[in-house]
C-alpha cells in the first residue's frame, strides 16, 4: 500500500504520468473482473477504461480506509455491472453463450498437455459458468481477494459469498471434467 | 482447512491462472490517452476561517462556566462546614463526590470543545 500513497500524491501534485503505474499494475486484473460480467472483449475493455477514468476522478476523496485494490475493484464491478445492465436493455433477449459445450468445440483442442489447449479448456469450463462464479472464481484464486474484501467489492453477504464460491468450484470441476473425459475419449 | 482442501484450492489456483484472458497490448495507451483528456485532479483543501477572539474564547465557555459553577458548589459547602477540623473533614467527606463532578465536567467540556472546533474549523462537512 505504500506505493500507491507515493503514487497518489505525485499524481495530485501533478504528475499525471504517474497514473500509467495504477494502469500497469491493475489493468490485468480489472480486465478480468470486467470479462467475467461483461462475457465480450471489446465491452470489457471500454469498463476497464471507464473504471480508470472513475478511479482517477475519485483519487482525492481515497483515505486508505480500505485496500485500494478492493476500492479499485469494487468501482470496476458496479461500472460492468451498470454496463451489462444497459447491454442488456438493447440486447433483448439473445443469450451471450451457449447452454452447453459442443463436441466441436472440445475437439478443437488437441493434446491436453500443451498450454495453448490447456488455456483454451479452462476458458471453454468458465464460460459455462454464471458470470457471479467466474467472478467471485477470479477474485478468490487469482487475486488472492479474501471473503471480507470480496464482500465489499460485489455487496454479497459473507455467507451468499462463501455458499457461492463452493458452488463455484463445484461446477468448475464438473464441467472440467465433463470436458476432459471427451478430451480421454478422443485420444483413446 | 484439511490437506485436501489445500490442494485443491492451489490445483483451482493454478488452473485459473491458466486460463487468465489479457487484454489488448494497446489498452493501457487508450486508457492512458483518456487520462490525458481530463482535468487534472488535485488535492482537497479545507479554508479554515480566520478565528478571531471573542470566536476562540466562545469554545471554553461552557467549561469555564462548569469548573465556575463546582467552584462555587464547593466553596459554598466549604463556608457552611462547621469550624473545627473543617479542611480535613471536608475533603474526607466529599473527596469522591468533588472528583467524580470534576471528571465529568472534564468530560462534558472536552467533548463540547472539540464538537464546536469542528464546527469552527469544517464549516461545510457533514
Amino acid at each position: 500500500m505504500g506505493e500507491e500513497r507515493q503514487w497518489i500524491a505525485k499524481i495530485l501534485a501533478g504528475d499525471t504520468n504517474c497514473f500509467s503505474c495504477f494502469v500497469t499494475k491493475y489493468q490485468h486484473m480489472a480486465y478480468t473482473i470486467a470479462y467475467r460480467i461483461m462475457e465480450n472483449r471489446e465491452e470489457a475493455e471500454e469498463v476497464v477504461q471507464d473504471s480508470f477514468v472513475k478511479m482517477y476522478r475519485a483519487l482525492p476523496d481515497f483515505q486508505f480506509g480500505s485496500k485500494f485494490s478492493t476500492w479499485f475493484y469494487k468501482i470496476v464491478y458496479h461500472t460492468a455491472l451498470t454496463a451489462q445492465r444497459r447491454q442488456s436493455v438493447f440486447s433483448g433477449y439473445e443469450e451471450a453463450r451457449p447452454e452447453e459445450i459442443t463436441e466441436q468445440e472440445v475437439n478443437s483442442a488437441s493434446g491436453l498437455l500443451e498450454r495453448e489447449d490447456r488455456k483454451a479448456i479452462i476458458l471453454n469450463v468458465l464460460k459455462e459458468l454464471s458470470s457471479d462464479e467466474s467472478l467471485l472464481l477470479s477474485l478468490f484464486y487469482l487475486e488472492e481477494c479474501s471473503i471480507e474484501e470480496i464482500h465489499q467489492i460485489t455487496d454479497y453477504t459473507v455467507s451468499n459469498i462463501k455458499v457461492k464460491l463452493f458452488r463455484a468450484r463445484k461446477h468448475f470441476y464438473e464441467k472440467l471434467k465433463l470436458i476432459m473425459k471427451y478430451e480421454m475419449e478422443e485420444l483413446l | 482447512m484439511n490437506q485436501d482442501d489445500k490442494m485443491i484450492d492451489q490445483l483451482t489456483r493454478d488452473l485459473m491462472r491458466s486460463g487468465m484472458e489479457s487484454p489488448s497490448p494497446d489498452l493501457s495507451l487508450r486508457i492512458m490517452q483518456k487520462i490525458a483528456q481530463e482535468v487534472p485532479v488535485t488535492r482537497k483543501t479545507y479554508l479554515i476561517p480566520p478565528v478571531s477572539f471573542p470566536n476562540f474564547m466562545s469554545l471554553f465557555k461552557w467549561g469555564v462556566a462548569g469548573y465556575v459553577i463546582v467552584c462555587a458548589l464547593i466553596i459554598v459547602i466549604f463556608i457552611n462546614s462547621p469550624v473545627s477540623g473543617m479542611i480535613s473533614g471536608f475533603w474526607v467527606d466529599h473527596k469522591e463526590v468533588v472528583l467524580y463532578f470534576l471528571t465529568l465536567i472534564g468530560i462534558v467540556s472536552s467533548i463540547l470543545f472539540y464538537s464546536a472546533l469542528d464546527r469552527m474549523l469544517f464549516p461545510d462537512k457533514k
